[in-house]
């Protein structure tokens, strides 16, 4: 992810877009800053907001023909928010921010200012507060001559900052010519000057045909865009000053457009009205309170992610950014980036369409290529999909080399539940000519891990055997598979056991009674319309009655499994695991074999849609609980070898003993039995170990793959019982004496 | 003082000997590497063969502490 991507993925995030008030506002005030400060009772932090944002800000505050009032949403069922008033309650009750002084000398260059009112009198403090002396000249006489019209105003309050803004300054009653004028560095006029300006202004920057000149158009009924303007010729003076360009970022300030959208949830309300002129405390707070806040965060409730880590999407792809580009201290976003479940949900509810998980997917990749992805992240997984892809591939084609249709149920289905595969096998080939079947994997790991070369080398496999078999129609049982090969066969020839079981019959007839279910849509389902109808119309035929999850179809969200997450962030996998089985209202029925497995873990009762298929008329069957990592290992095995040779294989586990609170701790480091069966084999054939002193109790270690695994353990009858087993990734390189 | 958490688990050894050399185990400077940085630790081990002791407590706590340090770097 280079900078130019990253901004591109950045500004798709309207987050920081303004709110519509402040949007509305020719002076751009927060005001959405200045309603939170209010409701939460930090006035002086209210107060400099106002300060920082509005030019001669009291007496602005008291005409301020309010803007952003028509663009306030609260406008729509009741009263916009009284910004003005809000402002000048922060005015008048907060402490004023501390001002540093300034120990810095005026400047030299020579400056006018001709004219009279609001913009004449915000370009004045703008002049002064940025260090100039210009020479005043005031045609008409008076500089607030206009405002004294306004009876808003109070008097006082004029006459004290007409004294502020000229102390010390040479003012003169008098219309320059243009000839005089040129003798200064830079001039700005404004309303209240009789002079015939040269040229047209640019609308802008308010540049005319001579250069250094800046004259304002004629005034304008809103204070606060006669305030911006006084402010912009003073931008463009400065600029003209510098030598800098006049134009430069200034066109895009100008365009004020927010692409928020107006919160939907607002409660009609009418504005508060001050009792005594202005605001006492519980008023301005009532008020402010009624703020909508303004925003985006659209995405947030919809994802745990992105609650987790805190902000917006833009904050998310920025914190990417920074740590693949870190150069020197700790990337600590490394696990954020790999929190992700890449499951699309974002960019499903995004206004704009932004896909935080291609973020974190680029990421990764690069995290891979520079070597920074971090080995731990992703070690269970790959060493799953290893397993997966040498231990436990086979193929059975009763054809020899021909079949019209290839069942491929994807590697997560058996090690579930054999019997998922074995009898979903033998429904199709009872209805279909000729079928063949694949077990295996078909790279998502790897592509989730960011590794698209060990990915891609998977794939282009996969495809070389299956052009071998003469290119045969797929059914395909997992989602995430189906997804992927679709990207690569073509059209149509990629179809779900969902579809085909649709079109073909129920495996069983009659129906099956449960209480209702909710069927739940796997994330990796969330464009393929046609297998999210299939699974419902095959569980209605079964005669059971459903009911959606609240978050399904195309808004339907990860179980934690996507992206790897299970195994980069557990704990964050599991919460969302936890939040999606509250969220539904009965027993849940999913189409993905890792939705059953992650939901069966949080002990809510989950059924994958084969096991409801399958099973005879009458009742259903008691829901699985979730069979642990290592079983799953051990169920791939057993459904190779009952399919390949007839023969059922010995469990690991058969040689073990442990109690169950370890064997769940061991489950949640991914040490899986037959690993520590290895150790102890090792072992126990001549290896070393130590002993406890005056028992039978052993310790000993192996190095598997990047792992040093640690079993203790001791002989219990023809079996071994596990006191314990852990790992660490150092590895101890030598003893020196 | 707070005790060492490291040096607490290693005298745990004391309940061990190796046993195949059927010796007590002695404290040694060994090296442990990871994504290419070594340390050295103070790790008990056979004085024999070799054979070294690292109780859980260290590897599910110093040394994973040491890990994702390194892991995140």
């Amino acid at each position: 992810m280079d900078n130019r991507r990253m901004r591109e993925l950045e500004e798709m995030c309207i987050q920081e877009d303004p709110p519509f008030c402040q949007a509305a506002c020719p002076l751009g005030m927060d005001g959405r800053g200045l309603c939170s400060d209010l409701a939460a009772g930090t006035v002086d932090k209210a107060r400099a907001k106002v300060e920082e944002g509005l030019p001669l800000p009291l007496l602005l505050c008291c005409i301020c023909d309010e803007p952003c009032k028509k663009a306030c949403p609260k406008g729509r069922s009741g009263d916009p928010i009284s910004m003005a008033l809000l402002e000048r309650y922060s005015l008048e009750n907060g402490k004023a921010p501390r001002k540093r002084p300034s120990f810095l000398s005026p400047r030299t260059d020579r400056i006018a200012l001709v004219g009279s009112g609001l913009a004449a009198m915000a370009a004045l403090e703008s002049l002064r507060a940025k260090r100039y002396l210009p020479q005043v000249y005031i045609p008409d006489g008076d500089l607030a001559a206009r405002l004294r019209e306004d009876d808003r105003l109070p008097r006082d309050l004029l006459d004290e900052t007409l004294e502020r803004l000229l102390e010390g300054l040479n003012v003169a009653a008098e219309s320059p010519s243009l000839e005089k004028l040129s003798e200064f560095d830079g001039v700005v006029i404004a309303d209240g000057s009789p002079l015939r300006y040269p040229g047209p202004t640019d609308d802008i920057t308010f540049a005319t045909e001579v250069t250094g000149l800046f004259s304002l158009p004629l005034p304008s009924d809103s204070p606060s865009t006669e305030a911006r303007r006084g402010l912009e010729a003073v931008l463009s003076l400065e600029r003209h000053l510098q030598g800098a360009s006049l134009e430069s970022e200034r066109t895009k300030k100008a365009d004020r457009n927010t692409r928020l959208r107006a919160p939907e949830d607002d409660t009609p309300s009418e504005a508060i009205v001050p009792s005594g002129g202005t605001y006492s405390s519980e008023e301005a707070t009532a008020e402010a309170a009624r703020c909508l806040t303004c925003q985006c965060l659209i995405c947030h409730p919809w994802c745990l992610y992105l609650q987790e880590y805190g902000g917006s999407p833009r904050k998310y792809i920025r914190t990417y950014h920074n740590n693949l580009i870190i150069n020197k201290g700790n990337r600590t976003a490394n696990r954020m980036i790999d929190s992700c479940t890449l499951c699309g949900l974002c960019a499903e509810v995004c206004p704009t369409g932004l896909d935080v998980g291609q973020a974190s997917l680029e990421s990764r990749r690069k995290m891979v290529d520079t070597g920074h992805m971090p080995p731990s992240h992703h070690d269970y997984p790959l060493r799953d999909m290893a397993s997966a892809l040498e231990e436990t591939d086979f193929l059975l084609d009763p054809t020899g080399g021909s079949p019209e249709w290839l069942f491929f149920p994807g590697c997560q289905l058996g090690a579930s539940e054999p019997r998922w595969v074995t009898e979903s096998y033998r429904y199709l080939t009872d209805r279909l000519e000729s079928v063949a079947l694949w077990v295996s994997c078909c790279g998502a790991p790897a592509r989730w891990g960011g590794r698209e070369a060990l990915y891609m080398d998977v794939m282009d496999l996969w495809i070389d055997r299956w052009e071998e078999l003469g290119r045969p129609k797929v059914v395909t049982a997992c989602s995430t598979c189906h997804g992927l090969l679709k990207e690569r066969l073509p059209e149509g020839t990629a179809v779900t056991l969902w579809e085909t079981m649709d079109k073909l019959g129920l495996p069983e007839e009659g129906a099956i009674s449960a209480e209702t279910v909710t069927v739940s849509d796997p994330c990796t389902a969330r464009d393929d319309r046609t297998a999210r109808e299939a699974v419902r119309n095959l569980l209605r035929r079964r005669g059971l009655a459903l009911e959606e999850h609240p978050r399904s179809g195309r808004t339907t969200e990860c179980c934690g499994f996507g992206g790897l997450v299970f195994s980069a962030n557990p704990d964050l996998a599991k919460r969302s695991a936890a939040r999606r089985v509250q969220e539904a209202g009965h027993p849940m029925v999913v189409s993905c074999a890792m939705c059953r497995e992650l939901y069966a873990r949080t002990g809510h009762p989950t059924w994958h849609i084969l096991e409801l298929l399958l099973s005879p008329e009458g009742k259903a069957p008691s829901p699985r609980p979730f069979p642990g990592w290592s079983a799953r290992r051990e169920n791939r095995k057993k459904l190779k070898a009952e399919m390949t040779s007839g023969t059922t294989p010995k469990k690991p586990s058969e040689s073990l003993v442990m109690d169950e609170e370890l064997r769940q701790n061991l489950d949640d480091r991914w040490i899986i039995e037959e690993e520590i069966l290895k150790v102890i084999e090792e072992a126990q054939s001549g290896g070393s170990r130590l002993r406890r002193k005056d028992s039978d109790v052993y310790l000993a270690y192996s190095v598997l793959g990047e792992r040093t695994l640690w079993v203790e353990y001791s002989p219990e009858g023809d079996r071994w019982r596990i006191h314990d087993s852990y790992s660490h990734r150092m590895t101890i390189q030598e003893v020196t004496r | 003082m707070r005790p060492d958490p490291v040096a607490e688990a290693f005298a745990r050894s004391e309940e061990w000997i190796c046993d195949e050399c059927g010796v007590e185990l002695e404290t040694a400077e060994v090296t442990l590497t990871y994504l290419g940085a070594s340390f050295p630790a103070k790790i008990p081990r056979c004085p024999r063969c070799g054979m070294v002791f690292i109780p859980s407590s260290v590897a599910l706590g110093k040394m994973l502490q040491v890990e994702q340090g390194l892991e995140d770097k």
